[in-house]
């Protein structure tokens, strides 16, 4: 069984981004009083479905251990067996577009 | 290369700190507990290619981890790795053999290199310092957001997290059979639940 991270701990990080995008969303309705109630859809923060946690779970070790392993690539190219930030600095950008 | 500490610079972020000391403090420690999951992740991936991994690269690849998935942070190491990966980048494509350490000659190389699609950075002009940065910034709560709204829900499901894979075809692939067989298992589950059930009211009926 893989190590992967705890889907509570991701959901919880996810809440975090959902309510102040709540409070945003909120906020600019306010300012459009002409749009009247029944515009609310966005009124309540987003929540996530258990097997949504569990993929970007998923997801997230995929951003691991891509990070790792290319690193490991360009490391072992090098001849060493021990992964440096200098390894780490040329994957970056690509690792960044793929995510 | 640095050891890896953020707090060297933490006059330049002041931008981001202060707008809440207890949604801050709440982030802390999500933000430690992630680390942790991370150090444990990247170890084991590194063990099984042979190799170990130095302390400053996990801890850059879980503050990106976390900024990806959500979480605020300030990553001087992470932001000096970027500048650097992307100014050599730069380099290699445009052939120069200079080095490029000032500053400012770094934030003009961010501002063309391919990496400034994911981050925002506030240039404080007089002094020209980064005052502040979002590197892809709640990239994928934002993204697997906007998805579920869009489908007119207000609960994030799996094909939305899927969705938020697009960049990269294979990485879509991994997720969706992965996602097949979570849906396989819950299936297995639910149907030894109803038989198991079904047998309880047989025996209750006996």
């Amino acid at each position: 069984m893989e190590t992967s991270f705890d889907p509570d701990l991701i959901h919880a990080i996810f809440k975090l981004v959902w309510s102040s995008s709540a409070e945003r969303d909120e906020e600019t309705e306010a300012v459009d009083v002409e749009v009247g109630a029944g515009a609310s859809k966005k009124s309540r923060p987003t929540t996530a479905n258990h097997s949504a946690l569990s993929v970007s779970c998923e997801l997230l070790r995929l951003f691991i251990t891509e990070a790792i392993e290319r690193t490991a690539i360009i490391a072992e190219a090098e001849g060493t067996n021990k992964i440096e930030p200098t390894h780490l600095e040329r994957i970056l950008p690509q690792l960044l577009l793929d995510f | 290369m640095e050891s890896g500490d953020d707090e060297g610079d933490g006059d330049h972020f002041d931008v981001l700190k202060g707008k809440d000391p207890e949604a801050e403090e709440r982030a802390e420690l999500l933000k430690d507990r992630f680390r942790l999951s991370v150090i444990s992740i990247a170890t084991s991936e590194a063990k099984k290619v042979n190799m170990e991994v130095a302390e400053p690269v996990v801890a850059c690849i879980a503050d990106l981890a976390f900024k990806y998935t959500g979480g605020l942070s300030n990553p001087c190491m992470t932001l000096l790795l970027l500048f650097k990966s992307s100014s050599s980048l730069l380099r290699m494509a445009s052939g120069a053999l200079t080095e490029v350490s000032e500053t400012t000659d770094i934030l003009k190389v961010m501002m063309n290199a391919m990496l400034v699609n994911s981050c925002e950075i506030m240039i404080d002009s007089e002094n020209e310092h980064v005052i502040s940065s979002e590197l892809g910034f709640e990239q994928l709560a934002r993204d697997v957001e906007l998805f579920a709204h869009h489908g007119g829900r207000k609960s994030v499901k799996m094909e939305d997290v899927i969705l938020s894979a697009h960049r990269n075809e294979h990485l879509a692939s991994l997720l969706r059979t992965y996602s097949q067989e979570l849906k396989g298992k819950q299936l297995q589950n639910e149907s030894k639940k109803k038989r198991s059930s079904k047998k309880d009211d047989k025996e209750i009926r006996d």
